[in-house]
């Protein structure tokens, strides 16, 4: 049926990633302050490994999903760490947002 | 291995190889739980365990705690009736969590000692995974455990000093 998100690979995996946001902003409610940053940094990463495996994400995506995967779990033993690798995909993220505005 | 060998060598693993675990082993690990302390000798609470790959990756969807990949969970449930009805509001709402969480322990110092990597989870929807599994309302989710022949072992964080942790020592005047 035309228009059943839940069918076909992409669509599936798309609910499943859903399912990963809505149980973790339910989770956040009572969960410790750091788990947000990191449930919304991992869905990031969630998202552009769905973008990826469609042939979508480009060299600067790929780029960012490794320091994503390389980084994320410093939330869990280096605070400031962490804090530091957010800031630095902030500025990655925002000159690749200035990029496209100038193209525009 | 000494008992405190393993306590100092179990790692929360996050990451394992695709190979199963054997059923002895895993029965092995349920009898480890089964063996730890209950409030009352209530053991209100009971396993689910999981092998199979698309149910393991449909918990996971709604587990925003489980990381990596697994090949097994055992899911730890308490019983709310039965720790009601044999202890109360405070078996039901506290003593039968705190079971959980030996058994839990109990569970990944044996897997420890099997050569298998195990992580407890709290980060799931309870609710959500109690309606996955279509488990009676009574039976409540409370631990994650996932389970797996490691990939990659994560070095020890550091930990607190005996000093740091023990805040009053009450002795006799005359010990040391």
């Amino acid at each position: 049926m035309k228009g059943n998100i839940g069918e076909g690979k992409l669509g599936y995996n798309l609910i499943k990633l859903f399912c990963y946001m809505i149980t973790s902003a339910r989770g956040c409610v009572e969960e410790p302050k750091l788990y947000g940053p990191f449930r919304l940094i991992d869905s990031v990463g969630r998202i552009i490994t769905l973008l990826d495996n469609e042939g979508l994400a480009d060299d600067f995506l790929k780029k960012e999903l490794a320091k994503i995967e390389e980084s994320k779990y410093l939330v869990m033993q280096d605070e400031k760490g962490f804090t530091k690798f957010l800031d630095e995909l902030v500025i990655d993220f925002t000159q690749k947002l200035k990029e496209g505005a100038v193209k525009k | 291995m000494q008992v405190f060998d393993i306590i100092k060598k179990r790692r929360s693993v996050r990451f394992y190889t695709d190979e199963a675990i054997e059923e002895d082993k895993l029965k092995k690990l349920v009898e480890a739980a089964i063996w730890a302390p209950s409030a009352g000798n209530i053991h209100a609470w009971n396993i689910v365990i999981i092998q199979r790959k698309g149910d393991i990756e449909l918990v996971k969807a709604i587990s925003p705690g489980m990381l990596g990949n697994s090949t097994a969970l055992m899911i730890l449930c308490a019983d709310k009736r039965k720790a009601y009805a044999k202890g109360g509001e405070v078996g039901r709402d506290v003593l039968s969590k705190m079971d959980i969480a030996i058994a839990a322990q109990n569970l990944c110092l044996e897997a420890t000692e099997l050569g298998l990597g195990s992580c407890i989870i709290r980060s799931f929807n309870r609710e959500a995974v109690r309606g996955l599994l279509d488990l009676p309302e009574n039976i409540i989710p409370e631990l994650v455990v996932t389970l797996g022949y490691p990939r990659s072992i994560p070095h020890p964080p550091p930990r607190r000093t005996v000093e740091d942790a023990v805040i009053r020592w009450i002795k006799e005047e005359n010990e040391q």
